[in-house]
């Protein structure tokens, strides 16, 4: 499980943007995490159509989520044909709400 | 602006970003469980139809058969859905309810027949009245 990595190389700070989580700032991991918050659990094939992703890139970029444990893969069958389910974890919803927080606080021109 | 490395106009970019694919987000999860609330309450209501049509020929016994094999169609169709998004507590309140207008048709149906469409109608009001509160 990894821990919180923070933007800017700083582990405390005033400025809100001590509170981005490194992980989530990549763009398409920010539209994975965002798209997940919204469901309980989606089909990869959909995520990868929603970020317009090849599946080699989503999955790599999967892992990395998982390995953080922000998001949970569940790999199984319909019928003959193989599916993975992707969720956002507990974590992954508090890390994201943290991450949002520091975005608005930066957006609204908060300093601290 | 800030400081540095990350300004208002990146911030509110990354928001507009977030918001784009939480908006997806919505809007799939909203489509899949209209689809699978509105199908369930039409299978459902279409069942107690059936009953209704050929319960004077058909012994009560082969409705448990009849409605253990509706259960497993519903629950293959809701694996196969490519989003499961219906909150839980939305869900657990639509069966009881359910479950309650479709207890009270069966019972009241054996002696009173015309239970059953009223039945019908009411149980296919609750999926649809589920339906309607997720994708508001």
């Amino acid at each position: 499980m990894g821990g919180r990595r923070l933007v800017g190389g700083a582990v405390t700070g005033a400025h809100p943007r001590h509170r981005l989580d490194a992980l989530i700032h990549a763009p398409i991991r920010l539209s994975i995490m965002a798209f997940l918050a919204e469901v309980d659990r989606a089909e990869f094939a959909l995520v990868r159509d929603v970020v317009e992703l090849t599946p080699a890139a989503l999955s790599k970029q999967i892992s990395t989520l998982e390995e953080a444990g922000y998001v949970t893969v569940e790999k199984g069958y319909v019928g003959k044909r193989p599916r993975t389910w992707l969720a956002l974890a507990p974590a992954g919803r508090e890390a994201m709400a943290r991450h949002l927080a520091a975005l608005r606080a930066i957006a609204d021109g908060q300093s601290h | 602006m800030t400081d540095n490395v990350f300004d208002q106009a990146q911030a509110h970019a990354a928001l507009d970003a977030a918001e784009r694919a939480r908006a997806a987000g919505r809007r799939a999860a909203g489509h899949w469980a209209r689809r699978y609330l509105l199908g369930f309450g039409a299978v459902s209501a279409g069942s107690v139809l059936v009953v209704w049509a050929v319960s004077p020929w058909v012994s009560p016994a082969w409705w448990g058969v009849f409605y253990g094999v509706l259960v497993a169609l519903f629950a293959g169709w809701l694996r196969r859905q490519p989003v499961r998004a219906i909150p839980r507590r939305t869900q657990v309140l639509t069966i009881l309810a359910w479950s309650v207008v479709f207890g009270l048709t069966m019972a009241v149906g054996i002696d009173y027949p015309v239970a059953y469409p009223i039945g019908a109608a009411a149980g296919f009001s609750v999926w649809a009245a589920a339906a309607w509160w997720v994708g508001r």
